[in-house]
């Protein structure tokens, strides 16, 4: 009720504020008419300005009266327009691709420079720097370069998984066309599900999160495809040695309707399959045929309805297939035994766009979100004597969201921009099950289904946020962001106030502070160390209590000539932490479900980040430097005493840049040094005994066991990873030629470790690697 | 062009000479050796009694690093007291006490309940002294409802499956967690020679009980023998343990059938259980790292007192 009042209050104040105008509309590419999110628009001698949301859109409201205006967008050349503002107006901006003079002419004085911005702890990377970055096998990765930013780690070398802010993977929410994604890896974790092909853009939040973002503690991953071309066909073919993509854009409808399709697939099976099969071919009687590959699908479609009306339409589905099938035939018995592990993601979204008025704009969403993971062996055996006998031991986890979201951006003048909305999401967790099939011929087999039923639970929020300025100096965003949870006759509520602060001080730096309390329904468990798509997402149950955590950050920023500075601290706690309990793993057993094996427990996290970035102009790049503690406590870990989290990580440093040399030649550097993962090391042995439990006698026990957890750590890694494109423009579109070298100087990282001993006998304990020096080469043909 | 291909060739060398450089490193993988931890060889000591016990039993001995192929030694030697809250000595075991690896001390009577903090100080030539507090826990109190064959279900394995059941209500002290261990035992007549045979542990039915957060099955005790019941996770409720129901597989005909409750300290409690997550995890590659709690100052062991009642059923 209190929300309906709220929408009729905000109509009512877009109906009748008659002493101001709006100037409203679109900001998109002047080529492929795609939106440019974030672009912002600039009014000079009123310095004030706004930025085009997720959908292009922008509203700005003023007095009557003439204005210049500034448009610009990063990679764009920036526009400038007189305004006669005595009416509403409805203005779409084509902005052209490409700098020039003009724009550096403007710079200084351009609206959300760093220090402009309320929001803190976010950063946006262009796509075309991503694509021009070295990248392993030279298959780009987007969740490879967050992790080149400050606050955000790696799970380990080679590893596409993030760790933001002391956080568990879990507590990330990544958002696909606004649809969650549960697993986001493909290979074991080495590669990520997004084709940075078929992506417009890309931001992850650290903190300072506004009141429109929940459900998770420590970050948000938006990423966005690409809406596709609305005037002219292009495609880009891409060919590396791990797989290759193929991207098509265009208009359905020229300039009303558009689709894009991007999909990629894994060749490593069809270049060994054929040698596989010379090896079975020399023992018949034997055969082995491993398999594994993945592929992703992109596509989207999108449609203007009229002036005020758009859909997008966006799907996506990912698979990785990972196995193995033997046979072997002596004579007349035979047998056979195939084991498979797969995962796949799948996401759907419909979305439609309205402009209520000049000042009101409103986006509706239906998502479907599908996680499933599979795994089985399945054996048969046929005997001389004609006996059969088969038996299947089958697992799958999964979990399906079906979610409904509505969110509205209203701009009542030029110092106010609301936004509010509402969200609904009805989870189904498949936690586990395991099919066994038995088949013994004629006598009475077994087929049996165990494990844990279903999980339905249903969570929704709303919020409220208001982006406001306080005199010329305080810029502000509060809002609030209230949710629920229902699962399992328990209902869990949430009341989440979030703050902003933007304070220019002298010298032209901004302030920044940010206070944000958050929480989280659903948990992934997963072991610490190892990351595998055998993790299983759970939801908060009537036993398990929801994560929550509050963040607060102290920032300052500013922008020097092109250069954007930006330091911030952090200080986060977090509640409801779920773990495995010490011993405990996914391995299915009878006798206990999933809520048995894990235990919630408390954590913190704190550090400061630095942030040096400049995003223009034939060099660009950042340095990224993060100081940063993770620590955790459990009751039933530890022996109940603090530890730190295996991804606490002392030092953290990255080095980016990019160069133009010519219009043909680009070359890359990335150079990185992290803190070695802490790990739980067994490094005493002692005997003890307990009673037998016949009140007569004892079993004595012999056991091996770490000091405390996570008190050891891996050597510390550094890298540097090479890249060099060479760019041909031919009458058809342009060539690209991209050499990669990754690990350029052959430095072995840890990735996994285990005691030993030495030639003199002496123990140690040896460190693994398994990335040495990689060169790679990809080609790439865009038309 | 010239200017182009010359780069390339270049970069083309540098891949090769590296590439080689590296196939050792690679085949290899072994980035570098770190001399492992020294490790002090400290004092362990177990000393778990309960009240119905005629006899102590102790075990002393020296931890060694994991990678000492002779493993942790028996100390012999030591002297291991029992003191209680006002510091008098309850029972001492000495050298004289050592047979084999273990120290055992043969009572008069039972151990019985000393009131208080119980100390147990463990003095061993070449280590530091080792100690440890506990206090006996009161004795369990609860109803007991036994029914014969009580519980049938499908087995997920196919066919009929018959349990007994034994339904405990235990009184609740609200805000203090209890712990108890529940064990059934069984009499059988040995059908060759007519002769009672010594009481037998019933081993448990799990699969119908593992829905109950209450119940832990303790697999360390006689494989699956033990169930462990706390109530960690509802102690503010004063029902919060009633009907706990435990259940055997009904096979056989026992002469005679009992149950035996102990009530845990908290520190016994969390030594069988960690001690239970380390064994029953032991063949997991997946599984993560367990610590064995211990309430000895060395870091090693566990000093846990335990109060026993015995109820004989049919």
């Amino acid at each position: 009720m209190r929300l309906i009042f709220l929408f009729q209050f905000v109509i009512a104040s877009t109906l009748y504020s008659q002493s101001n105008f709006t100037l409203s509309g679109h900001i998109q590419d002047s080529s492929s008419g795609e939106q440019l999110i974030g672009a912002t628009v600039w009014c000079e001698g009123v310095e004030v300005g706004v930025a085009a949301n997720l959908y292009g859109f922008y509203s700005l409201t003023l007095p009557e009266g003439k204005y210049n205006l500034l448009v610009r967008y990063i990679g764009y050349s920036t526009q400038r327009f007189e305004v006669n503002l005595n009416e509403n107006i409805k203005m779409d901006v084509d902005l052209v691709a490409g700098t020039t003079l003009f724009e550096a002419v403007v710079t200084g004085e351009s609206f959300n420079k760093i220090e402009d911005q309320v929001q803190m702890s976010k950063i946006n990377i262009p796509i075309d720097q991503v694509k021009s970055l070295p990248a392993i096998g030279g298959e780009v990765d987007l969740l490879k370069v967050l992790q080149l930013l400050p606050g955000v780690q790696s799970g380990g070398e080679g590893s596409s998984g993030i760790y933001v802010r002391g956080g568990s993977p879990d507590q990330n929410l990544m958002l696909l066309d606004g649809v969650p994604l549960y697993s986001v890896s493909h290979l074991f974790g080495f590669f990520s599900v997004f084709n940075a092909d078929a992506v417009k853009n890309m931001s992850i939040t650290k903190g300072g999160f506004p009141a429109r973002y929940g459900g998770r503690l420590s970050s948000l991953l938006e990423i966005n495809m690409k809406d596709g071309h609305m005037k002219e066909y292009h495609g880009d073919a891409t060919v590396s040695i791990i797989a290759s993509k193929l991207t098509v854009e265009g208009p359905i409808v020229k300039d009303k309707a558009s689709f894009m399709l991007s999909g990629r697939r894994t060749y490593l099976d069809l270049l060994v399959n054929p040698l596989i099969a010379l090896t079975n071919n020399n023992n018949s009687d034997v055969t082995t045929n491993p398999r594994y590959y993945f592929n992703d699908f992109n596509a989207k479609f999108n449609w203007k309805v009229g002036e005020k009306d758009r859909l997008y339409l966006s799907a996506f589905q990912g698979k990785d297939d990972f196995g193995i099938a033997s046979t072997e035939n002596f004579g007349q018995s035979s047998s056979s035994l195939d084991f498979g592990l797969d995962w796949k993601n799948k996401i759907q979204a419909l979305r439609w766009n309205h402009e209520w008025g000049p000042r009101l704009f409103s986006n509706v969403t239906l998502n479907r979100s599908l996680y499933e993971f599979n795994t089985g062996v399945d054996l048969s055996e046929i005997s001389a004597e004609g006996d059969s006998l088969r038996m299947a031991v089958l697992y799958n986890s999964g979990i399906e969201d079906f979610i409904g979201r509505v969110d509205f951006d209203f701009a009542p003048n030029a110092r106010h921009f609301v936004k509010f909305g509402a969200n609904w999401t009805n989870h189904t967790f498949s936690p586990g099950a395991t099919a066994f099939e038995l088949d013994f011929g004629e006598i009475n087999g077994i087929d049996t289904v165990l494990g844990p039923p279903n999980i339905n639970s249903n969570d929704a929020f709303a919020y409220i946020e208001d982006e406001f300025d306080l005199g010329d100096r305080v810029k502000l965003n509060l809002g609030i962001h209230a949710s629920t949870l229902m699962v399992q006759d328990t209902t869990y509520y949430s009341l989440q106030p979030r703050a902003a602060l933007n304070y220019r001080i002298p010298g032209g730096y901004a302030l920044k502070s940010s206070f944000a309390r958050m929480a989280q329904y659903v948990n992934l468990l997963t072991n610490e160390g190892l990351g595998l798509p055998t993790d299983l997402w759970v939801p908060s149950t009537a036993r398990i209590r929801p994560q929550q955590s509050w963040q607060i950050a102290l920032g300052l920023a500013k922008t020097f000539g092109e250069i954007e500075v930006s330091l911030e601290g952090y200080y986060k706690e977090m509640d409801g932490l779920l773990s495995y309990k010490e011993g405990a793993s996914f391995i299915f057993s009878l006798d206990s479900d999933w809520e048995d094996k894990v235990t919630q427990g408390i954590g913190n996290a704190y550090g400061a980040e630095l942030l040096i970035q400049k995003k223009h102009g034939r060099t660009t790049g950042w340095l990224g430097y993060t100081l940063s503690w993770s620590n955790r406590q459990f009751d039933d870990i530890n022996s109940g005493d603090w530890y730190p989290f295996t991804y606490d990580r002392r030092h953290d440093l990255s080095f980016v840049i990019i160069h133009d040399f010519t219009d043909k030649w680009t070359g890359s550097a990335v150079w990185i040094y992290g803190t070695g993962r802490a790990l739980t090391l067994s490094e005493s042995s002692f005997s003890t005994y307990i009673p037998d439990g016949s009140g007569s006698g004892v079993y004595n026990f012999s056991a091996e066991v770490p000091s405390e957890k996570n008190a050891f750590r891996m050597s510390p890694s550094h890298r540097l990873d090479l890249s060099l494109t060479r760019t041909k423009e031919t009458d058809n579109g342009s060539k690209q030629l991209i050499i990669s070298i990754y690990n350029a100087y052959n430095n072995l990282n840890p990735f996994f470790l285990q005691t030993d001993q030495d030639d003199a006998g002496n123990p140690v304990i040896r460190e693994y690697g398994i990335f040495p020096i990689i060169p790679s080469i990809a080609w790439r043909y865009s038309f | 062009m010239k200017n182009i291909s010359y780069p390339i060739s270049l970069i083309q060398i540098l891949i090769i000479v590296l590439t080689i450089s590296s196939c050792e490193k690679f085949t290899e993988g072994v980035i570098r050796e770190i001399p492992f931890p020294e490790h002090t060889p400290r004092l362990t000591a177990t000393l778990i009694v309960n009240d119905q016990d005629n006899k102590i039993f102790a075990q002393v001995s020296s931890s060694a690093s994991v990678l000492d192929s002779e493993g942790p030694q028996s100390v012999e030697g030591a002297v291991i007291t029992l003191t209680d809250a006002s510091g008098q000595t309850l029972y001492s075991l000495t050298e004289s006490d050592f047979y084999y690896d273990s120290y055992i001390l043969n009572l008069d009577n039972t151990f019985g309940s000393p009131s208080g903090l119980t100390t147990l100080t463990v003095d061993a030539p070449g280590f530091d002294q080792a100690t440890a507090t506990n206090t006996m826990p009161s004795k369990p109190i609860f109803d007991l409802t036994y029914e014969y064959q009580g519980d049938s279900s499908s087995s997920p394995w196919g066919g009929p499956s018959f349990q007994d059941v034994y339904t405990f209500d235990f009184g609740n002290n609200l805000g203090i967690h209890k712990n108890y261990l529940i064990h059934i035992d069984a009499r059988f007549i040995n059908e060759e020679t007519g002769d009672t045979l010594e009481w037998e542990t019933l081993h448990l039915d799990w699969f119908r009980t593992r829905e109950d957060p209450r119940i832990t099955r303790l697999s360390i005790q006689n494989r699956s023998s033990g169930a462990m019941v706390t109530d960690e996770s509802s102690s503010s409720s004063a029902a919060a343990l009633s009907d706990i129901r435990v259940l055997t597989k009904s096979n056989g005909s026992p002469i005679s059938t009992r149950v035996r409750v102990e009530s845990l300290s908290p520190e016994l409690a969390k030594f069988y259980l960690s001690l239970d997550s380390y064994l029953s995890s032991e063949d997991d590659f997946f599984a993560e790292p367990s610590l064995i709690y211990s309430n000895v100052s060395s870091g090693f062991g566990c000093f846990g007192l335990a109060s026993e009642v015995i109820l004989i059923v049919d």
